[in-house]
């Protein structure tokens, strides 16, 4: 009884050795649904951005409103006619640029006077039908900065 | 009649199976039709940032989707509505010392569930 007590013992220290890290923070971007075999790829998605605080503006600048901006990724999924091995038959495609400075030109078109952002919330915006057309959105809602005249 | 039964009950079985953990992300499963707004990024004022005083309130906003049967999913439950309920009627205010949470209710093998942005933040004047 006692060896197997040791090797027990044992056998948990090593396999202490070989557990995994804690899991740490990855970048992860959002990129819109596709099924099955991907014939067409080409997207933009939003990664990271770090937005400006109202008590850090540049100077000169004063609060110009509320701005909302949007930018997509569309994809489509279409079934295959030929079964491979018992597999689910898909082509898709996707394509769209759903990236932060999409959706920041979008704003600076409407709104040519303005400087910057600050207040920035960013949701997403998921549209699917029956699993074969989808669309991602990145949608940019914060109050607006310019300079004063 | 009896049939019928087991077979909704087989469909509803399988289509739970089809969407798997999927229900607990923050945009809910549709699989005949998705329309949901879900939160992504919030970087929201501290007190050194706004114009803050100790008689600021204390406000709440809360913001929504959902799904039903794993077929059709909708609403929104993103920063900007959640933002948007707690100024309400004060759009030239803002937001600051926010804290938010996401609350997550599935029922019934997850025929329906809610996934919620629940915000609290102190309403303050911009400096």
């Amino acid at each position: 009884m006692k060896p197997a007590f040791s090797w027990v013992v044992i056998l948990l220290g090593i396999t202490s050795l070989y557990a995994d890290d804690a899991p740490t923070y990855e970048a992860h971007s959002q990129i819109v649904s596709t099924e099955g075999g991907v014939i067409w790829l080409n997207v933009v998605s939003p990664l990271s951005y770090a937005t400006e605080l109202p008590g850090r503006l540049p100077p000169n600048t004063v609060p110009a409103g509320f701005v909302h901006g949007r930018a997509c990724q569309h994809g489509l999924s279409l079934p295959f006619t030929i079964d491979f091995q018992g597999q689910s038959g898909q082509v898709s495609g996707a394509h769209g640029d759903g990236g932060y400075e999409r959706a920041l030109r979008h704003i600076k078109k409407e709104r040519p006077e303005v400087q910057g952002l600050y207040d920035v919330q960013v949701d997403q915006k998921e549209v699917r039908i029956l699993s074969v057309y989808s669309k991602l959105c990145t949608e940019v809602t914060a109050r607006a900065f310019r300079r004063r005249e | 009649m009896r049939n019928r039964g087991l077979y909704l009950f087989c469909l509803t079985l399988a289509l739970a199976a089809l969407s798997g953990c999927a229900t607990l992300t923050s945009i809910p499963v549709g699989l005949l039709y998705t329309n949901a707004k879900s939160p992504r990024a919030y970087r929201s004022a501290t007190a050194q940032d706004v114009a803050a005083k100790p008689s600021d309130p204390v406000v709440t906003g809360k913001s929504c989707n959902r799904s039903l049967l794993y077929l059709v999913s909708w609403g929104d439950n993103g920063y900007a509505r959640a933002v948007k309920n707690a100024l309400k009627d004060h759009e030239e205010e803002i937001l600051y010392d926010v804290r938010v949470d996401a609350r997550v209710r599935s029922f019934i093998l997850g025929l329906y569930t809610d996934t919620c942005t629940l915000l609290t933040a102190r309403r303050g004047q911009i400096k």
